[in-house]
């Protein structure tokens, strides 16, 4: 296997190692094609597996399409576009996917990347693999997060919709109600 | 500008003057208001700019509007506490409140006869009482939600209900609540503006649906409606002086253009300072004529002085367990308590007890970017929770507490400014004896105490430096925020508040707003 996760080096193959500039890849003039939209679709559900952070209901990301597909159509359509950025993940993903087979391709990229932005965030991305995590995976991964993953981290066996600091917990997301409120005992409510 | 001349002139877009504005065109939409606001539009409700805060949410410098923050080390400070200027303030189309909290809160009516009741600080030249209706009238504007049965609303608003509903506590308020009873403070209900429906995204300070009230909404009705003919609001355009023809009499403002840079006038028959507690004095002390030599309303060196600013103090505890898996549900505060906001305690600097609205709290996303497992996820929410409580205290305005003019210009094309600020013995020492009363409350919760701080004064809730006064010596403006010895000239801000009290500003800054309003439509 080429590019161990555990060598010094990060995974992938030539083209997740090749060296580049660390600031936003310039998008002027691309478009997101299909095949590239399916690509990031299938980055954004392999997050919900990775973590089992999916709706109690759901097999698998589906319930959070259009908030994804909101998110997405943000990050192209207005400036500083990540046009670039998202092609760029799906080609690292597919090069991943092609040495290591699909599982074990997400499982390493998630958990064992060896980018060294995994110990230090403010590490700047100089590979291509090095931008997919930054611009792609780690923005997907808040995403899922926002749109109903903190939910799965809340009260055991989903009892009850948590909302989360920071996230949008609003009650399209909620099983049941929104707060757990607290109501304070009989001998709690001041005189 | 469309006009030579306006019958208002408003320099600054923030809360105070879109209410005067609002306010005055309901009264007469043909009503020629400009109003100059020195930073620029940025957009609200813009689904990329939400986004962007949503997904950089561990950085801090994440908001489509933070260029217009003064930046660290922009202000120069100096006394014996570093007074935090910057994130104090926005400046922009629609002011601070595109960046604020929405707590909104009554000052309490001792905190009009500060000076009366201790001998520190300042007085209204008015009471409560007199404010009372422009208070009601400014909970509409701001939709405020808040709950009526608190003992001390018996005193403050008696039968007079919010318009919304407050939020209930949340579990995770429920071990504090518990621990506040045992010490005899009564828990109360965050009163905070909820203009539009609120769907809890936890990103207040940039809502995707403008649910928390900004001025911005405000300004993009009045702008959109077509009635108000001569109303006007010019953004990127800096406000550098006021004309005078002669000591009493107003005529205009000199300001920048925002295309050529250029310094033009613009003629109003009333102006009205609205540009927050640090630039309203810096304006007043630009504008030296030969008739106001030290700036106007400066005669008595008082403009700048008084400042004021809260102090926050903070007791943070850690549980060695998190077994209910609590977390903050709401990214906005829930519990709060004004037991010790009364005038028993208004001597020694009395406090608003409320709880850190953000704890407990873990970022699990943080956690799965740094490529933590679901177990080892898991494994770090049940094993601790940290919860704070936090208070503001009252400080009194101090002669020596100042805003100055400093050399060199800011982006906007306002000169700089140096704050000068010390804290008293007294107010250092009160606040230790309320940081042990706090350390208690978070023993009696069960926790260890991680940290115990009285965090630097800080520019978001400024007040003082044109304060109110009966006469010229005690205060820059009168009791309708005119500037003594002008006929014309007022200034609606934080400014001109005598006291700071240990609450939020915004509401009593609204109701003022109101009052002014009222007070210029009888004039007129
Ligand atoms: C982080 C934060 C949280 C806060 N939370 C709360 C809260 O929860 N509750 C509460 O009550 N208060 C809160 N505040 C305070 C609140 O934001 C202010 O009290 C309020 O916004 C002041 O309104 P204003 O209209 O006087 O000033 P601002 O809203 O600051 O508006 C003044 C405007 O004038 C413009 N201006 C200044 N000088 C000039 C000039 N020379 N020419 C032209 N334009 C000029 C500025 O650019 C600015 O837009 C908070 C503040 C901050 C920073």
């Amino acid at each position: 296997m080429s590019g161990a996760a555990d060598s010094n080096d990060h995974i992938g193959g030539e083209f997740c190692r090749a060296a580049i500039a660390p600031g936003l890849l310039s998008s002027a003039g691309q478009h997101l094609t299909p095949y590239e939209r399916n690509g990031l679709w299938r980055i954004f559900q392999a997050i919900g597996r990775a973590w089992d952070d999916l709706h109690p209901s759901a097999t698998d990301s589906s319930n959070l399409k259009s908030t994804w597909l909101d998110f997405i159509e943000a990050k192209t359509n207005f400036e500083p576009s990540y046009i670039a950025e998202y092609s760029n993940a799906v080609l690292c993903v597919d090069e991943l996917i092609e040495i290591y087979g699909e599982s074990n391709a997400f499982s390493l990229l998630f958990f064992r990347s060896g980018l060294p932005q995994q110990s230090n965030p403010a590490a700047p991305p100089m590979t291509r693999l090095a931008h997919a995590k930054k611009f792609v995976i780690d923005e997907f991964i808040r995403v899922n997060v926002v749109a109903s993953g903190f939910k799965s981290f809340g009260r055991e066996e989903h009892q009850n919709g948590v909302n989360y600091n920071g996230y949008l917990g609003g009650s399209r997301y909620n099983l049941k109600a929104r707060v757990r409120d607290y109501k304070p005992s009989e001998a709690e409510t001041p005189k | 500008m469309k006009h030579q001349e306006y019958e208002y002139v408003i320099v600054g877009s923030g809360v105070a003057g879109s209410t005067i504005a609002e306010r005055l065109l309901q009264h007469n939409r043909a009503t020629s208001i400009l109003i100059l606001e020195a930073g620029p539009e940025v957009k609200a409700k813009d689904r990329r700019f939400w986004w962007d805060y949503v997904v950089n949410a561990s950085g801090d410098n994440s908001k489509a509007y933070d260029f217009t923050c003064d930046q660290p080390g922009e202000a120069k400070v100096s006394g014996n506490q570093t007074f935090e200027v910057a994130g104090s303030r926005v400046m922009l189309y629609g002011g601070s409140t595109v960046h604020w909290g929405g707590w909104c809160l009554r000052y309490k009516p001792e905190d009009f006869k500060l000076h009366y009741n201790t001998g520190l600080g300042g007085d209204w030249p008015f009471d409560y009482e007199d404010l009372f209706p422009y208070y009601e009238m400014a909970e509409h504007h701001l939709q405020v939600c808040g709950d009526v049965g608190e003992s001390w609303n018996q005193e403050m608003r008696p039968g007079v209900p919010y318009p919304r509903p407050p939020y209930w506590w949340t579990e995770a308020d429920g071990e504090m609540i518990q621990a506040w009873e045992k010490n005899g403070i009564e828990p109360g209900k965050m009163p905070v503006a909820r203009y539009r429906k609120c769907m809890t995204t936890g990103t207040c300070k940039y809502c995707p649906i403008g649910a928390r009230f900004s001025s911005q909404l405000i300004l993009d009705e009045l702008r959109s409606d077509e009635r108000n003919i001569n109303l006007e609001i010019v953004s990127s355009t800096p406000v550098t002086q006021i004309l005078v023809d002669s000591k009493s009499r107003i005529t205009g403002v000199e300001y920048l253009d925002s295309t050529t840079g250029d310094a033009r006038h613009v003629y109003g028959r009333t102006v009205i300072v609205c540009s927050g507690a640090y630039e309203s004095p810096k304006l007043l002390m630009l504008s030296k004529s030969n008739y106001w030599k030290n700036g106007i309303g400066n005669d008595h060196d008082l403009v700048g002085r008084f400042l004021v600013s809260h102090s926050i103090l903070k007791v943070q505890g850690i549980l060695d367990h998190n077994r209910e898996n609590w977390f903050q549900e709401y990214d906005f505060p829930t519990l709060m308590s004004r037991t010790y906001d009364t005038p028993q305690y208004q001597k020694s600097n009395k406090i608003f007890l409320f709880k850190n609205r953000a704890l407990p709290n873990i970022d699990f996303a943080q956690l799965m970017i740094q490529g933590k497992s679901r177990g080892e996820i898991d494994a770090i929410r049940k094993a601790s929770r940290v919860q704070e409580l936090q208070s503001f205290m009252e400080e009194t305005g101090e002669f020596n507490n100042r805003v100055m003019l400093a050399r060199g210009k800011n982006r906007f094309g306002l000169p700089k400014m140096e704050i000068r600020f010390d804290r008293s013995k007294d107010a250092q020492k009160n606040a230790e004896n309320w940081l042990t009363i706090m350390s208690k409350v978070v023993d009696d919760m069960g926790y260890r105490i991680t940290k115990r701080v009285v965090d630097p004064p800080g520019g978001h809730h400024a007040t003082g430096t044109c304060r109110m006064g009966a006469t010229e010596k005690d205060g820059v403006t009168d009791k309708d925020m005119r500037v003594h010895g002008t006929d014309n000239l007022y200034v609606c801000s934080n400014a001109a508040f005598p006291s700071g009290a240990a609450v939020n500003p915004t509401l009593t800054l609204t109701a003022m707003a109101y009052r002014l309003a009222d007070h210029l439509i009888k004039k007129a």
